[in-house]
C-alpha cells in the first residue's frame, strides 16, 4: 500500500536536549495511524519536527518527495494540515474566515465554498456560530474549529495532536466518530496522538508505541490492543 | 457658535493627521506587536524624499505614489534587517531599537537634507469656501477624503481579500498561520511596508500645512500614539477616532482656554487622554484581554 507519510530515523530536540532518539513511522495512504505514549516521550515533537515547526535530522518523505528542512508553511501548501496541541485557532478571525484561512494553499473557489458546507454539515455548532469570534468559542467548540480549518487544507495528511484533551467524554466520542467518517468518506490520512489510547485504536488501523523518544512497538490498531502490556499501560485495564 | 464650529472644522483637518500617522501605528502594532516610535521620522524621511523628487521636476501628484512605494520598500527592509532579529526579544530591546530607528531616520534626514526649513510644494489646492460664515478650506476637505480612502482602503484590503485575511491571521496566530501555509515573515515584512507606505501619506499631509524640517514630526508623533492609544492601540477605527479627539480637543484648548499659554496647551489632549484610559484602560475600541486560566 502506497505510504503518504514516512518518516525514517527522525532525530529531533530542544537546545542540547534530544528527545526523539531517530525513530521511524510511516501512514499509509487513505489510512489512520495513531502514536502512543506517555507524557514526555516526544509525541508532540514527532508531529512539530513533521510539519517544520521544529528541526529535525533525517528523512520525511510526503508523497515520496522529501519535505525534511523546508519551512512549516510550505509544507502546509504541500498538503501536512497540522492540528496542534492547545488548538491555536485565530481568536481575531470569525469562525468562518477561520475555515476559510484552513484554504489558504488552495485557489479553487467554487471547492472552497462547497467544503465549507461539508464542515458544517460536520459540524452544525460552527454554522450557528459562524459570525463570531473563534476567541469566544467554548474548548469543544475550538477543537471542531480547529480540525474543521485542518480539513479546509485539504490535507494528503492530517496530524491531530491530543484532539481529546479537556474535552468532555461525550463531545471526545462524536469527535473521534468524525474522525472516522472523514477519514472512510473524504479518504484523509491522519496520524493521531492521543493519550485516550482505548479511543484512538478503535478508529486506528496502525499503532506505534512511543517510548522516551523511541519507537517500541508497532502493529496494526487491533493487534496493539490486544497485547497485555499496552492494556495495562495505557487501556488502564 | 460660528467661533465654535470653526474650532472643529480646524480640529478636524489636524485630527487627520494624527489619525493618518495613527493607523501606521496600529498597522505595525496589530502585526508585529511593536510601538514603532520612529514612524514619524520615518514619515518625515518620505516628505523629504517627496520633495527631492519633486525638486527634480516631477509633478507632487506623481511624486507622493511614487515616495509611497519607496517607503514601502524602506519600510520592508527596516523591518527584515533590522527589527525582525530582535523581534522576540524582551520589550525593552525593541523599544531601544525603535528610539534608535528614531535617531537614525532623523539624523539621515538632516545629514541628506540639511536642517534648514524647506517650502514644500502642496498637492492641496489653497482656495477656501464660505458656508454661511463659516470657512471651509480646500484643505480640509481634501485631508478628510485622504483619510477615508487610506481607511477605507485598509478595510478592503482587511475584511475583502485573501492578502488582507492571512496578514490578520499572521498578526493573530504567528504558528497557526504558518500551519495553514501563510508564510509569516513575508507578512510581517509586508505589515512594515504598509506602515511606512501609509507614514508616507501623512509625511505629506503635515508637509503641506507647514514647512519641512527634520523636526517636524516630533510632536506629531506624539499624539499620533496619543490617538492610537486613546482608540485601543489594535484599533483601526479607534485610530482615527481617537486622531479626531486630540485634533479637536487641541483646537478647542487653544480656542477657549488662552490663559493656559502656547506651551501648556499640549497637555490639554493628554489630560483628555488619561481620563479616557481611567474610565475605559483598555480604550474606546480596545478588547479586554482576558486569559483563559
Amino acid at each position: 500500500m502506497k505510504k503518504v507519510l514516512e518518516i525514517q530515523n527522525l532525530k529531533a530536540g530542544y537546545g542540547r536536549i534530544s528527545v526523539l532518539h531517530g525513530i521511524s513511522l510511516s501512514v499509509k495512504e487513505g489510512s489512520i495511524a495513531v502514536l502512543l505514549g506517555a507524557n514526555g516521550a516526544g509525541k508532540t515533537t514527532t508531529l512539530r519536527a513533521i510539519s517544520g515547526l521544529l528541526k529535525s535530522e533525517g528523512n520525511i518523505f510526503l508523497d515520496g518527495n522529501e519535505v525534511n528542512g523546508q519551512s512549516a508553511d510550505r509544507i502546509a501548501r504541500t498538503g501536512v494540515a497540522h492540528a496542534a496541541e492547545g488548538r491555536g485557532t485565530f481568536t481575531d478571525l470569525t469562525v468562518e474566515e477561520n475555515l476559510r484561512v484552513g484554504a489558504f494553499r488552495r485557489k479553487d473557489k467554487a471547492e472552497i465554498a462547497v467544503d465549507l458546507e461539508k464542515m458544517y454539515g460536520l459540524f452544525p455548532r460552527l454554522r450557528e456560530r459562524r459570525g463570531q469570534k473563534a476567541g469566544n468559542l467554548s474548548g469543544g467548540e475550538q477543537q471542531m474549529l480547529a480540525v474543521g480549518r485542518a480539513l479546509m487544507l485539504r490535507p494528503r495528511v492530517m496530524l491531530l495532536d491530543e484532539p481529546s484533551l479537556g474535552l468532555a467524554p461525550v463531545i471526545i466520542n462524536s469527535l473521534f466518530e468524525t474522525f472516522s467518517r472523514v477519514n472512510q468518506e473524504l479518504g484523509v490520512s491522519m496520524l493521531i496522538v492521543e493519550q485516550n489510547a482505548n479511543l484512538a485504536l478503535q478508529i486506528a488501523h496502525d499503532a506505534y508505541v512511543l517510548e522516551s523518544g523511541s519507537i517500541t512497538l508497532s502493529g496494526p490498531a487491533s493487534e496493539i490492543a490486544s497485547l497485555d502490556g499496552i492494556r495495562a499501560a495505557y487501556l488502564g485495564v | 457658535m460660528q467661533y465654535f464650529f470653526q474650532q472643529l472644522l480646524n480640529g478636524i483637518t489636524t485630527g487627520a493627521v494624527y489619525a493618518s500617522l495613527g493607523l501606521a501605528l496600529v498597522l505595525i502594532y496589530r502585526t508585529t506587536n511593536i510601538a514603532n516610535f520612529a514612524q514619524g521620522e520615518m514619515a518625515t524621511f518620505s516628505a523629504f524624499l517627496t520633495w527631492q523628487i519633486t525638486q527634480w521636476g516631477i509633478p507632487i501628484y506623481w511624486s507622493i505614489p511614487l515616495v509611497m512605494l519607496i517607503s514601502l520598500v524602506i519600510g520592508a527592509v527596516v523591518y527584515a534587517v533590522i527589527v525582525r532579529p530582535v523581534q522576540h526579544k524582551d520589550e525593552m530591546t525593541i523599544i531601544i531599537v525603535t528610539l534608535g530607528l528614531f535617531l537614525a531616520f532623523n539624523s539621515a534626514t538632516g545629514a541628506i537634507w540639511g536642517f534648514m526649513q524647506k517650502s514644500s510644494p502642496s498637492p492641496f489646492a489653497s482656495a477656501t469656501w464660505t458656508l454661511g460664515s463659516i470657512r471651509i478650506s480646500a484643505e480640509l476637505i481634501s485631508f478628510v477624503l485622504v483619510l477615508l480612502a487610506v481607511s477605507g482602503g485598509l478595510y478592503l484590503l482587511f475584511q475583502k481579500t485573501r492578502l488582507g485575511m492571512a496578514l490578520r491571521a499572521a498578526a493573530s496566530n504567528a504558528q497557526s498561520a504558518q500551519l495553514v501555509g501563510i508564510p509569516y515573515t513575508k507578512m510581517m515584512i509586508l505589515g512594515w511596508g504598509m506602515a511606512a507606505a501609509l507614514g508616507a501619506i501623512s509625511g505629506a499631509l503635515v508637509a503641506s500645512r507647514l514647512t519641512l524640517d527634520p523636526n517636524m514630526m516630533a510632536d506629531v508623533i506624539i499624539y499620533a500614539f496619543a490617538s492610537a492609544v486613546v482608540g485601543g492601540m489594535s484599533s483601526y477605527v479607534g485610530a482615527v477616532v481617537g486622531g479626531m479627539i486630540v485634533g479637536v480637543s487641541q483646537a478647542f484648548s487653544t480656542a477657549y482656554l488662552p490663559w493656559l499659554g502656547a506651551d501648556l496647551q499640549i497637555v490639554v489632549p493628554l489630560l483628555l487622554i488619561v481620563a479616557v484610559l481611567i474610565v475605559k484602560p483598555e480604550g474606546l475600541f480596545g478588547k479586554t484581554v482576558a486569559a483563559r486560566v
